[in-house]
């Protein structure tokens, strides 16, 4: 039904490219040193947090940045994950590194039957439903026998010390994180994101000039359920309690758009960055204010950036780099209104 | 032209269309056969671009039939047409704006399915080489001219090699020289890959020059339809659409 293969993207200066290639593989190979001979279990512990939160972002934008399909309840699959992990240990002793891709599975499924009526809302409508979504579920896991309610369920803890499990985690996410941010390369530069920012930008036109946008739709939204999913069915793991609260957390689904919207959604690299930047000026908040005005804060953030930073921080770079390559013997007119 | 008795490659048969009190589109018949161009004129508010929605399956009729090759399309979204050879352009140019020309071109390949890469390639660069775009392959296409995006719109509609292609007033506010590339592609495109377009426009003398037919609307209905040298004649289309300047007032 496909036939996805890569496009030429817009191209700069080799040697520019081969440098910012360079940088990432040594951020790269900075950040496997770190696991393997740094010891200071906080700084593991959060890195591995970030490189979580950072495969969510990338998972969101898939559909998000690339198809502008905004969605607020992405935490609906990493509960979803999550529990499917944690009920196949409750009855069937399975561990979560097993069964993690059952949990994206599960959330993939859950992803399509949920994309089925909500994928054709459009703008803030999509946004609306699919964060009352995440409600409806965490009101399903508090009401159901099978996850035990309010109760949660346990999970084992690992034999091992808590600086190889920090250690295990760290390049659990980070492993993913590389896998996930290719995908997400390989989207980019390939003719399904050129539809899917197609839809993004008309929609409408793209459906016409031949593009079966419900099928994409519900493709990359099931891959992105996908990859949440497996995420959250290792997050169970990782801190070995669930319960509906915390795990359908409306601040997960918060803090990955605004990763997405700050480090440039419908680019690669933006979630890389904005993963690090949304949980630094967190972590700076939490120690210095109360959660009510840090939501106050993060949203006036949100707003600032909307308005003066369009596209993040990628967008900036971009921008910058675009006006470096602007030639003056541009002659071929001005621009459509 | 199709042998006779052969059912055109587009038929528009008895098709209406009413907004609210407003009959857009009434009982409107009129075929494109193979390889062929037909003009569709008419004043603004005739049922022009509501008939070509209608026909690329944006809107639903409200009676009457399109067959496209011989199939009803009813029923059919515009993703399946465009897989059944049937393109478009717009009003209003609707280019995928933060892509590059390139890139635009391969939106519609998506789903063909025997396509490889490298012929995609080619075809792509051929098309931007075609409509004279290829030293803008890289740029995005917001940074394009008006007219560079009428005509990047105009490459991307072949890039599928549809069968027929419909074009919603492709001249209107364009300069003249990309008025005469559109007007060369055009011709080119039916005499090398055997296309067929249903061009709507106000610019009638060159429409007469291009088209094997004519139609016009006017108030939502045929008022006239045949070859374009006896259109322009017609009675009914001189009083409701092209009046007549020629005659002391
Ligand atoms: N979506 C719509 N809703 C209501 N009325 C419409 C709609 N589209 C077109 N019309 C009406 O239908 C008539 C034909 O419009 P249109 O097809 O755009 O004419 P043309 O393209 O020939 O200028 C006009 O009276 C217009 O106001
Ligand atoms: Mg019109």
């Amino acid at each position: 039904m496909f036939s996805v293969f890569l496009i030429p993207t817009s191209t700069g200066s080799r040697a520019a490219a081969a440098a910012v290639w360079a940088a990432w593989v040594a951020v790269l190979i900075g950040l496997a040193a770190y696991g393997l001979f740094g010891t200071r279990l906080f700084l593991l512990s959060t890195l591995a947090t970030v490189f979580m939160y950072a495969v969510l972002t990338q998972a969101w934008n898939l559909l998000g940045g690339y198809g502008g399909y905004l969605n607020f309840g992405l935490v609906t699959f990493f509960g979803i994950g999550a529990y499917t992990t944690g009920i196949l240990f409750q009855y069937y002793e399975l561990s979560p590194f097993l069964t993690a891709p059952v949990a994206g599975l599960v959330a993939a499924i859950a992803g399509l039957l949920i994309g089925f009526p909500t994928l054709r809302l459009r703008g803030a409508y999509f946004a609306l439903v699919t964060m009352i979504i995440t409600f409806a579920v965490q009101i399903l896991a508090l009401n159901l026998t099978i996850t035990q309610g309010a109760l949660g369920i346990y999970l084992p803890r690992l034999p091992l010390s808590p600086l190889a499990v920090e250690r295990l985690f760290y390049f659990v996410f980070l492993g993913l994180l590389v896998l996930v941010t290719a995908v997400v390369w390989a989207v980019q530069h390939s003719n399904i994101g050129g539809a899917l920012v197609a839809i993004r930008e008309d929609e409408d036109a793209a459906e016409i000039v031949g593009v079966r946008t419900v099928e994409v739709k519900w493709a990359v939204n099931a891959v992105s359920c996908f990859i949440v999913g497996v995420t959250g069915g290792l997050y169970a793991q990782r801190i070995a309690y669930i319960e509906p609260t915390g795990t359908f957390s409306f601040d997960i689904s918060l803090n990955v758009v605004l990763m997405a919207v700050i480090g440039g959604a419908g680019t690669w690299q933006g979630p890389l960055i904005g993963a690090p930047v949304v949980l630094l000026v967190a972590d700076l908040l939490r120690v210095t204010v109360t959660s009510e005005v840090n939501r106050v804060i993060f949203s006036l953030i949100v707003i600032l950036i909307a308005l003066f930073v369009p596209g993040g921080v990628m967008g900036a770079v971009s921008r910058w780099r675009r006006a470096r390559a602007a030639k003056p013997d541009d002659v071929s007119g001005s621009p459509a209104p | 032209m199709s042998a006779a008795g052969a059912e055109a490659l587009l038929t528009i048969d008895g098709v209406g269309k009413r907004f609210g009190g407003v009959a857009a589109v009434r009982d409107v018949s009129f075929s494109v056969a193979d390889r062929s161009v037909v003009g569709l004129i008419g004043p603004n508010g005739s049922g022009k671009t509501t008939l070509l929605n209608i026909v690329n399956g944006v809107l639903a009729p409200d009676r009457g039939e399109i067959r496209l090759g011989g199939s009803a399309t009813a029923g059919r979204r515009p993703s399946d047409l465009a897989a059944l050879g049937l393109a478009r352009t717009f009003q209003a140019a609707r280019v995928f704006r933060t892509l590059t020309a390139m890139q635009n071109l391969f939106v519609p390949l998506l789903h063909q399915k025997a396509l490889e890469r490298r012929a995609a390639h080619r075809r792509a660069f051929d098309l931007l080489v075609f409509v004279g775009l290829e030293r803008h392959a890289d740029r995005v296409a917001s940074e394009l001219s008006g007219g560079q995006q009428r005509l990047l719109e105009f490459a991307r509609t072949l890039v599928t090699r549809p069968r027929i292609v419909l074009m919603d007033e492709p001249f209107a506010g364009v300069h003249p020289q990309i008025k005469a590339t559109l007007i060369r592609c055009i011709r080119e495109t039916v005499s090398r890959e055997g296309a067929s377009f249903l061009i709507v426009s106000h610019e009638v003398p060159d429409l007469v020059a291009m088209s094997d037919r004519m139609v016009c609307l006017v108030e939502g209905a045929v008022a006239a339809w045949g070859a374009p040298a006896d259109v322009v004649q017609e009675e009914k289309v001189i009083d409701g659409y092209l009046g007549r300047s020629e005659e002391p007032a």
